[in-house]
């Protein structure tokens, strides 16, 4: 089975620690949530790997933030493993930073 | 007045009367020291005393010094003088120098001078200047006479320099000695005198008698006689005065008219290194020194090539061609200056929030400041149109709306309302931010897969 390392970007902590990590699935319902990291950093990329992926197949996944008072979603993202494919390679390269503030 | 009159402890001038005191002389003692303690509104003096044969008021009366006058660099506003007299009179802020002595003035500036001065005797002269009607010995130093008028009339005959009309912009008349450094007057001088050989007028001084030397100076004022007239000097007599370093732009009228000298006689010796600006002065003659164009003239390697010192004595505004109208000015009496202190470059200030932006100014940048946001190198807003511009440090509380659009990119620009030639805008970018939220943000990063 495939594998993708999901990656986030922390742009404000509205100052106070924050956690974050991520929601994805086969629409943008998702379903499942990667494991919270915590005291993730402003400007700091955090990853998740994710297991067991079916290639070939099209996964939405998005970063999520969190601290005491509030939540953040970042924007929708997509994948696809290509199927057979044994390096790691870059799944979405299409909406770099598209920072989403969450009210 | 306070103070003791010697050089550790100077009378101290506050006030107009206290000048007209110090011209008084008692009971200040003779050859004292005194200095202005600040600036001196002296318009009163056109309100003193009445002459009701004549029907004007005669204003300040001036008196001889033989000590020292030190202005402080304090601005003296709206001196008045209208005179007439059947013998000699000197007149001036100081009327006469003529006795041993420290004999110096120095720092002194005027604006607004109303000098009239007439002869109406058999033996009548009068003599007129700026500062000093009339020196044997003695300095001049470092002595402005920015604006207003001198006339000086007689009308009786007599001979140049002992019975005649005489007037110079910062000094009469040169007898048999005495120094003129780094002073320049921008006045309207005048002299007429019913024999018409007998007037001189010099946009610096109407006549060098004996002796008498000039270096560094400038006039900027039109000047007008009958007889011997010069944008700087109107009569060089005999062979012991020199004019070195000396330029003048000013209108120049006359029966013997030159540009920057009106004639030398009996050996009257050349000035040297000495210009005039044949375009501005409508004059193409002069008895000594160089014509120059107007754009020579506001040209600095024009002066350097004959040796002027423009590293502690000169200078020139060849950034605007504005200060002195472009042409050169003293390092002690520099162009105004504005200088941004914040936001200078770096600063974070959040919208919906008020801050300080503070500035400072040198000179006489006038009394209001124009304060204008830049975005990008872009003008952004007017901030405000006219706020005053403060004393040493300028103050403008500025509240920066809920709405203005957050970027890295802002600069402001302070520009004097009056001089709009002086401003001065952020050395860098500063910051406008969203106010800060407790609301976190994230992105989403593209990610990495592997089958």
């Amino acid at each position: 089975m495939a594998q993708a390392t999901l990656n986030g970007h922390l742009v404000d902590d509205g100052g106070q620690p924050c956690t974050g990590w991520f929601e994805w699935g086969t629409s943008t319902r998702y379903g499942n949530e990667t494991p919270p990291q915590g005291n993730i950093a402003i400007g700091i990329t955090f990853s998740t790997t994710i297991y067991n992926l079916a290639e070939g197949v099209l996964y939405h996944y998005r970063a999520v933030a969190r601290n005491s008072t509030d939540i953040s979603y970042g924007n929708d993202q997509v994948f696809t493993i290509p199927v057979g494919s044994t390096i790691p390679i870059m799944l979405d390269d299409a909406a770099l930073y598209q920072f989403l503030e969450v009210s | 007045m306070t103070g003791a009159g010697t050089a550790l402890d100077p009378y101290v001038i506050w006030d107009v009367n206290d000048l007209q005191d110090m011209a008084n002389g008692a009971p200040y003692a003779a050859g004292a020291y005194y200095e202005l303690g600040c600036d001196i509104d002296a318009t009163p003096t056109a309100g003193w005393n009445w002459d009701a044969i004549r029907g004007v008021f005669e204003g300040f009366l001036p008196r001889s010094l033989s000590g020292q006058l030190d202005g402080n660099r304090h601005n003296i506003d709206g001196l008045y003088i209208n005179r007439e007299s059947a013998g000699g009179q000197y007149l001036g802020l100081i009327s006469s120098i003529t006795v041993f002595g420290v004999n110096r003035v120095q720092n002194v500036r005027l604006t607004n001078i109303n000098y009239y001065g007439r002869g109406n005797g058999e033996q009548s002269f009068v003599q007129i200047g700026g500062v000093v009607g009339y020196i044997d010995r003695g300095t001049i130093y470092r002595c402005y006479v920015r604006s207003g008028s001198i006339v000086a009339r007689n009308d009786r005959w007599g001979f140049p320099g002992t019975t005649a009309a005489n007037a110079g912009g910062i000094l009469g008349g040169f007898g048999d000695g005495g120094r003129m450094e780094q002073c320049y007057s921008n006045v309207s001088v005048e002299a007429t005198h019913s024999a018409t050989s007998h007037s001189q007028a010099g946009g610096l001084v109407a006549i060098i008698w004996q002796r008498g030397d000039i270096l560094n100076c400038f006039a900027r004022g039109p000047v007008m006689s009958w007889s011997r007239t010069g944008g700087a000097v109107g009569l060089i007599w005999d062979v012991q005065g020199t004019v070195t370093n000396v330029y003048s732009t000013g209108t120049v009228l006359g029966g013997i008219a030159g540009g920057l000298i009106g004639a030398r006689e009996l050996g009257g010796v050349a000035p040297v290194n000495s210009f005039w600006d044949m375009e501005s002065s409508g004059i193409a003659i002069s008895d000594g020194g160089t014509g120059l164009t107007t754009l020579q003239a506001k040209t600095q390697a024009t002066y350097t090539a004959a040796g002027w010192n423009f590293v502690t004595v000169w200078t020139l505004d060849w950034e605007y061609v504005y200060w002195n109208d472009g042409y050169p000015f003293f390092l002690d009496d520099p162009m105004p200056t504005i200088t941004v202190i914040s936001p200078n470059g770096g600063e974070v200030w959040l919208v919906d929030s008020t801050y300080n932006i503070l500035w400072t100014h040198t000179g006489d940048a006038g009394t209001h400041v124009q304060i204008d946001l830049f975005l990008a190198g872009i003008l952004d807003e007017l901030i405000v149109a006219s706020t005053i511009i403060g004393a040493a440090v300028g103050n403008y509380s500025w509240h920066i709306d809920p709405g203005k659009m957050p970027s890295q990119q802002y600069r402001v620009r302070i520009t004097s309302t009056s001089l709009p030639h002086y401003s001065d805008m952020s050395d860098n970018d500063f910051t406008i931010a969203g106010k800060p939220s407790s609301i976190p943000v994230v992105a989403t990063l593209p990610a990495t897969g592997v089958g």
